[in-house]
């Protein structure tokens, strides 16, 4: 029979030393056996540089120390994005090849992740990535169940931009960018996005062509300045 | 120097150092008695400042008693007291509790921790209470070494963590324990309710 240790009965001080000499894999596994070891993680203070939902590729945990964590990468060979099969996280260390992957029985989709992950890492929103439509790993509806009331830092959209925005408020910050054979916005769309702009979004790079007349642009009320905007059209005033 | 070579002296066993260094006499729980060099106490925080405010002389240390370390035990005193000379002089690392180290376990620690758990818990509690930073992180770091290459439900069964539902019934029984009156006026409370009362006095 293998060794035992009461890790719990030790000292508060001792239960850290042990807790910051384990790697973040152990740390991972540590945090999925209760309620009180997923505090104790919490507070060893690993914390989470970012958090991001990348639609085209999986989920990304990148930590201040130099690990990022994966999951969700490949939804149709093991892990859907709503699968009830345990999904595989691997973690990866920028200084050491060595590469660890393991599931977790009850860790079933990348929702049970990304929840645990902020928590335990002490981040409190989701970066989202759609990237090109004909790229993306998960339906929109999936998108929706799993993101559904987790506070969005930064959302980055390339198509559809209205339909994703709508469906995601964001909190932080907005990149909006397409492809090329996206057509302009128009009509109601170019209202609604025009709306969204005007907002109160802290942060905003928009890399397409959005016409607007001079007014509108100087009621934005965003503290950067948009770098991509430029002179669309002279004779109309208008900015795009 | 090895673990069996290290100079911690049991008072019964040893002849007293020709060294004209200061050495300080300890005893623990269990009657057990140490003569430890003035270098080797630095390692400890809490023992070095009890010495300083004691300002003992040689005299002092000779002719009185030991001093009592009383919630540690002869056997596990013997290894922190062979740790701190073995140690002595070094470097003391800063505590402050935040950035990840690497630390590896020198040989000389690795076989001084060959013990069973139970004593490794002891020490543990002994490095913490005895304020010696370096000693408390290789003896953690041993017990993180314990978790390589576990699966969950080993790490479970090696670190005995509850579940929550053992959690929660281990507090549940923590407060029946300690307020018997507090649940049955929480249960009474209840029944009032069930049964549509609206106030409970």
């Amino acid at each position: 029979m293998a060794s035992t240790f009461p890790l719990l009965r030790l000292p508060s001080r001792a239960i850290k030393f042990v807790l910051k000499y384990h790697d973040i894999a152990e740390l991972i596994l540590f945090s999925t056996l209760s309620n009180h070891a997923k505090n104790l993680v919490k507070s060893d203070k690993r914390n989470a540089l970012n958090i991001e939902f990348l639609v085209c590729n999986g989920c990304y945990v990148n930590l201040y120390c130099s690990n990022t964590i994966m999951f969700g990468e490949s939804p149709q060979q093991e892990c859907g994005i709503e699968s009830s099969s345990p999904c595989t996280v691997r973690v990866i260390d920028r200084w050491d090849p060595v590469e660890i992957s393991f599931p977790v029985p009850g860790f079933n989709g990348v929702r049970d992740w990304i929840e645990h992950f902020m928590f335990i890492f002490n981040y409190s929103m989701v970066d989202v990535s759609f990237g090109p439509r004909d790229e993306w790993k998960y339906s929109h509806e999936s998108i929706k169940k799993v993101l559904k009331c987790l506070p969005i830092g930064h959302l980055s959209v390339f198509e559809n931009a209205c339909e994703i925005v709508k469906n995601f408020p964001i909190m932080d910050s907005l990149y909006v960018d397409k492809t090329d054979s996206e057509p302009e916005l128009q009509g109601e769309d170019l209202k609604f996005i025009k709306g969204v702009l005007i907002g109160n979004i802290a942060r905003l790079e928009v890399n397409r062509v959005i016409s607007m007349d001079l007014g509108t642009l100087f009621s934005f009320t965003f503290n950067c300045i948009p770098q991509k905007f430029c002179l669309a059209s002279e004779k109309d005033n208008s900015y795009s | 120097m090895s673990v069996e070579n290290a100079p911690v002296v049991d008072v019964d066993e040893a002849a007293i150092p020709v060294e004209k260094k200061m050495y300080y006499r300890f005893e623990s729980n269990d009657k057990k008695e140490f003569r430890v060099s003035e270098l080797a106490i630095q390692q400890s925080e809490t023992l070095n400042r009890l010495v300083e405010a004691m300002g003992y002389t040689s005299e002092d240390v000779e002719n009185k008693p030991a001093i009592a370390i009383e919630n540690i035990d002869g056997k596990t005193l013997k290894l922190v007291f062979q740790w701190c000379e073995h140690h002595k002089g070094e470097a003391i690392p800063v505590d402050d509790g935040s950035v990840p180290k690497i630390v590896e376990i020198p040989e000389f620690d690795a076989k001084l921790m060959d013990i069973d758990n139970g004593l490794l818990f002891k020490l543990i509690w002994a490095a913490d209470y005895l304020n010696i930073v370096q000693l408390l992180n290789v003896s953690c770091k041993k017990v993180a070494n314990m978790a390589q290459g576990k699966t969950p439900a080993q790490l479970r069964r090696v670190y005995l963590l509850p579940s929550d539902e053992e959690d929660e019934a281990a507090k549940r029984a923590a407060q029946e324990a300690q307020d018997p009156r507090a649940r049955e006026v929480e249960e009474e409370f209840e029944e009032r309710k069930r049964q549509g009362g609206n106030s409970f006095f």
